[in-house]
């Protein structure tokens, strides 16, 4: 078994973990002030700028149709976008799209570049058009809205759950844990600028799950501990200890499972380059989640709940001398 | 357990579930060309991050697409006067707008200052803008994973819908189901965005209003508004929603006290033939007759419900319906030329990658347990092999649509099903080192480790149902995976025992083949 220490380090886990989200939270504001947006939004939230390039299979080939787009994005200074393509055996579209941040003069002229190459002044029937206001399609106050009701009634029945199966100081523990975790991945998210997308949204829940998951198996490994004689006589922080470094573990088993899941993802997003461009945020998130949650549940947390513990249990000592008698209680203890 | 019945039990359990995953994962051509196996994870549907969407995009009546205007005017010389008379380039180009459209918004009803023609612009612009987040209501309601509406370049709505593909038909294997998804997210578009008012009208009883003196005009079938002019939508209407009662779908009308009065009246009058010979309640939006419904007798209850023939089109009446009764309607008729299929937004080859990375994922849990545990981890790997199979077929029965997000909850899931297994099987090597008999320690390590996988169990199995409960989208199906693969973990935690007791009971030197060391006292030498 290893012999970490969780409980002893309450102050450095807090000024790490105060430390990451004062830097999330302070970027997040001055980005807020000076980009307009706390996170990274996507462009489904955000809004974006795009292109739309319609061409005929017949005249031209989509592989060219990408050379002569790219050449135009690079002419124009435009390095950072997306694409979709579409259509059937003979019409055929693709649909690039850039931040709205991009400058809208530039994809203008690179769209008339395009439809130069493309379009009825070429010896084509293609047709390039640019589109520089673009709302956003999606409204992110309405999925975090269900997002975060979702997310807040799953964790008040872990609380509860919790509360009514072990004691309320581990329920509120778990409690600490969930919403320590979300701070720490959302101050990750404002760190990083990873954008955020609806998938990501989800992941959200995702952490959440795994901080439970972890929590669970961390209270359980104390109940359990709590059977011996030989953990009864220890002190709160080596109690603590004790069952942390019992389910340390099976606690990062869990989350290496998950993370080394996500990292092959990821992994896979950048072998297949440009092609699955959309899993990156995502993946990247979630690593980022899982982090967060192992973090939180195996170092944060136990240190916190040790306090929590030390302080119930002297609680639970002067109420038994206070009912009970000072000689009574000695004589029990005896 | 005897070595026939442990190998009977054991070549069962493994044909059944290499079967399973076989049939479960592996597409194949059949001989003859006869036809395609496609596997059950290609049967399932995907969410438009993994199998593109279907979009188009609406425009309201009297504006045209710069490109329409282009080219006419570039092939069409005769008519290049009359569209420059016509039309006015809208703000960013993409789009130009008669000018009649407008007048509408000019004091005078006139819009022939450029000054008149750029200030009602701008007010076209907003009401676009305005219909677009009533269309995403409408959506909204209409209970898809995913969906978007934005304002392309201010004057057109770029709608996307999932194309519901599953991977088979993504990738091309099945061309017929794929016109039937772009069917089916046509029909949603299409219905969606109908725009007018909600009445309710009948060949022979209502009130004339201006509609119907419009269609008496135009010779066609007059209609009677049996709301009559007074009312509104919302005075008579609470709510429409979809239902479905073993295989029946429909909408299901609920309505105000008021509401409840209007209809009673109109529907014993309807069904009278002595006073109408039209026995029907025709409910339209705009100029569009949605669904009907026929009187037999008065209809006197707070609500009643209308069959539809299938479920998408029963959402889509009760997605449209309810906005249109709630007073939510589109500003302007529109209209669209096509729906096309883009590719995943998430990239083309996005759900192969993710089914392959997921494939390497279980794989690396396969290797982790039979090198840390031998035989026994040959059985975990068995029964890990199990659990995806029960995830892909129950995912695929259930009808879930796997999104990103989903992906990563059937990982956490797995991840859930290895830990606890793993976590009694440490809790037995303990046992196994305290000096315990290894049936002694299984027994005891999966008592030590009971209530914890149980409590932990408990926990993810009310949230999953709380999720599927309370979010929509994306987020409800993570709820209803979690809720499968929760479980699924928890049913074959203890199969696995089963099969562990199964496959070890022919082993001579049991302790070898959980990789567990014996411990040696001198007590027994």
């Amino acid at each position: 078994m290893n012999k970490l220490r969780f409980s002893s380090g309450m102050h450095l886990y807090i000024i790490i973990s105060a430390a990451v989200i004062a830097v999330g939270l302070i970027l997040g504001l001055v980005m807020h002030f000076t980009a307009g947006a706390f996170f990274n939004w996507g462009g489904d939230y955000a809004g974006y700028r795009s292109i739309e390039v319609k061409y005929s299979t017949y005249d031209i080939k989509e592989e060219q149709v990408r050379e002569i787009a790219e050449d135009a994005f690079a002419d124009n200074g435009i390095a950072y976008y997306t694409f979709v393509t579409a259509g059937e055996s003979t019409n055929s579209r693709i649909e690039y799209r850039f931040a709205s941040s991009q400058d809208s003069d530039a994809i203008v002229t690179a769209a008339e570049t395009i439809d130069a190459a493309v379009g009825i002044g070429s010896n084509f029937t293609g047709y390039a058009q640019a589109y520089t206001e673009l709302a956003a399609e999606r409204n992110a106050s309405v999925d975090i809205t269900y997002a975060a009701i979702g997310v807040s009634v799953a964790v008040v029945f872990q609380f509860l759950y919790f509360l009514i199966r072990y004691k309320l100081t581990m329920a509120a523990a778990a409690f600490i844990a969930d919403v320590h975790n979300l701070a720490l991945f959302y101050a990750l998210l404002a760190i990083t600028r990873v954008q955020v997308t609806p998938a990501i949204i989800a992941v959200s829940a995702f952490v959440v799950l795994v901080t439970m998951i972890g929590c669970a198996m961390l209270f359980d490994r104390m109940r359990k501990l709590f059977r011996t004689d030989e953990y009864k006589e220890m002190s709160s922080f080596d109690q603590v200890d004790g069952a942390s470094r019992s389910a340390f573990p099976l606690v990062t088993l869990v989350n290496a499972i998950v993370f080394a899941a996500v990292l092959i993802m990821l992994v896979f997003t950048a072998i297949a380059g440009g092609t699955v461009f959309g899993l990156f945020m995502p993946c990247v998130c979630a690593l980022l989640g899982v982090l967060a949650s192992w973090y939180g549940t195996m170092f944060f947390t136990p240190s916190v709940y040790s306090r929590l513990k030390a302080g119930a249990d002297r609680r639970a000592a002067e109420k038994q001398i206070k009912y009970v008698g000072a000689k009574k209680s000695a004589k029990s203890a005896e | 357990m005897g070595k026939i019945r442990s190998a009977i039990i054991t070549a069962i359990v493994a044909l059944a579930t290499l079967a399973l995953f076989f049939f479960g994962v592996v597409s194949f051509d059949l001989p003859g060309n006869i036809d395609r196996y496609n596997s059950i994870l290609a049967n399932i549907g995907l969410g438009s991050e993994l199998s593109g969407d279907v979009y188009t995009v609406l425009l309201p009546d009297g504006v045209i697409t710069a490109e329409e205007y282009d080219f006419t005017v570039a092939e069409e010389s005769s008519v290049a006067d009359e569209y420059a008379d016509t039309y006015v380039a809208a703000p960013g180009g993409a789009y130009y707008v008669d000018k009649a459209v407008l007048d509408v918004y000019a004091e005078d009803d006139i819009a022939d200052t450029e000054a008149e023609q750029q200030q009602a612009l701008g007010q076209l612009a907003e009401d676009i803008s305005r219909d677009a987040e009533v269309l995403a209501g409408r959506l909204a309601n209409r209970n898809l994973t995913s969906f978007t509406v934005g304002v392309l370049g201010g004057y057109g709505l770029r709608v996307s819908v999932p194309s519901g593909y599953d991977f088979a038909t993504y990738a091309g294997y099945d061309l017929d189901s794929r016109s039937v998804g772009l069917n089916a997210a046509s029909s949603i578009i299409g219905y969606l965005s109908r725009g007018g008012e909600l009445t309710l009208r009948n060949n022979d009883y209502g009130n004339r209003d201006a509609v119907t003196s419009a269609q008496t005009a135009d010779g066609g079938q007059v209609t009677y508004n049996i709301l009559g002019t007074s009312l509104e939508a919302g005075d008579v209407f609470k709510s429409v929603k979809y239902f479905a009662m073993g295989g029946v779908y429909g909408i299901r009308i609920t309505l105000t006290s008021e509401g409840r009065d209007v209809i009673s009246e109109a529907s014993a009058a309807i069904a009278d033939t002595n006073q109408s010979s039209d026995q029907t309640i025709r409910f339209y939006v705009g100029e569009s007759e949605v669904i009907s419904l026929t009187c037999e007798s008065a209809i006197t209850s707070a609500s009643f419900d209308i069959s539809v023939g299938d479920e998408a089109t029963a959402r889509n009446y009760a997605a449209l319906l309810n906005s249109a009764a709630s007073g939510d309607t589109l500003s302007f008729v529109y209209e669209y030329d096509e729906v096309v299929n883009a590719t995943a937004a998430g990239g083309e080859n996005t759900a192969l990658f993710l089914a392959v990375a997921a494939l390497v994922v279980l794989a690396a849990v396969i290797a982790f347990s039979v090198a840390r545990y031998r035989l026994l981890g040959l059985t975990f790997s068995l029964m890990a092999v199990l659990f995806s199979g029960i995830m892909i077929a129950v995912v695929y029965l259930v009808g879930i649509t796997l999104t990103v997000a989903g992906v990563f909850t059937a990982m956490l899931t797995l991840a859930l099903f290895t830990g606890c297994n793993f976590w009694s099987f440490e809790q037995i090597r303990r046992e196994s080192d305290a000096g315990r008999t290894l049936q002694a320690s299984v027994k005891t390590g999966y008592k030590k480790t009971f209530s914890g996988i149980l409590d932990l169990h408990i926990v993810l199995l009310v949230v999953s149902v709380l999720l599927t409960l309370v979010c929509r989208g994306a987020l409800s199906g993570c709820g209803m995976i979690l809720l499968i693969g929760t479980l699924a973990s928890y049913i074959l935690h203890w199969f696995t025992r089963f099969m562990w007791y199964a496959t070890m009971s022919p082993a001579r030197d049991k302790y070898k083949f959980c990789g567990f060391s014996r411990e040696a006292f001198d007590d027994y030498e």
